[in-house]
């Protein structure tokens, strides 16, 4: 009767072990896939927040100043009037302004033979 | 895209390939700050172009549908800059990718096939700043477009 009790026992902790290393596989597999998935489908292109893409502190700041205080959204309600109409476009000439004063977007020189010390034939 | 895929081989001389072997690190150096600077670029311009289309262009859209008045340019201006705008984040992802792929390449040993794949890079990055391009412009003929529709009133 007691040896049947310590093999019950025995059996419960093997049972216990073997359910923490399932759970650790399982984990580890699902982990796999969904990296895998974040990669294959380019999210983790679109993604600042992985290691070494993390805005530094001079672009949160200039960021900041750059941003408006109140953050515009034509109103849907209403008529369509000439006033609403004129402070659309002053709000979308800002963002227009700020695009523009972006550098060189994708700027080619960049990744010249020049730029590289590549002589060019 | 298919075209870019499908680049021709281009045979580089002995000298390039000795440069681009001998600057193999300062090339590769240049090519990560590139990456993380597109990055924020990305998200920049992205972010930019997202506020326009969300803040302007369609929610007066649909005021003037919901108020009947009909302008198909501006219908037009929207479909075109939605469609340009998730072209801009598919093209990063493609030139992104090769990028990378770029960077993973050993430029000491495999010089040429490191500049073949230079090649297509810049083929991508050309593409995105033609994508800025075209959501610019989108965006002056939206202006263009309302300050007709203010002229009407």
């Amino acid at each position: 009767m007691r040896e049947e009790k310590v093999r019950k026992i025995t059996r419960g902790g093997r049972n216990l072990i073997l359910l923490g290393v399932l759970s650790v596989l399982i984990a580890g597999a699902t982990t796999g896939v969904s990296l895998a998935i974040y990669h294959n489908s380019g999210d983790i292109y679109l993604d600042r927040s992985r290691p070494g893409f993390l805005p530094d502190q001079e672009e949160i700041e200039q960021e900041e100043e750059n941003e408006p205080d109140v953050i515009y959204d034509y109103a849907t309600e209403g008529d369509v009037t000439v006033e609403g109409l004129t402070e659309y476009l002053e709000k979308l000439d800002l963002e227009i302004k700020l695009i523009d004063a972006y550098e060189k977007p994708f700027d080619m020189e960049i990744l010249s033979d020049e730029h590289f010390g590549i002589p060019t034939e | 895209m298919a075209s870019l895929l499908s680049l021709p081989v281009s045979a580089i001389s002995e000298v390039q390939k000795n440069a681009v072997s001998n600057n193999c690190i300062s090339i590769k150096e240049s090519l990560k700050t590139t990456q993380r600077m597109d990055a924020r670029t990305r998200v920049y311009l992205g972010g930019k172009f997202e506020t326009i289309l969300t803040k302007f262009i369609t929610p007066l859209n649909v005021k003037l549908v919901e108020k009947n008045i009909s302008n198909p340019g501006l219908i037009e201006n929207q479909s075109s800059f939605a469609e340009m705008k998730a072209m801009f984040s598919s093209d990063f992802i493609r030139y992104q990718q090769s990028l990378e792929e770029l960077i993973g390449t050993d430029c000491e040993a495999e010089p040429e096939v490191f500049y073949n794949r230079l090649l297509v890079v810049r083929e991508r990055r050309k593409l995105m700043g033609q994508d800025v391009a075209r959501l610019k412009r989108l965006t002056t003929d939206n202006v263009r477009l309302v300050t007709e529709l203010r002229s009407k009133l």
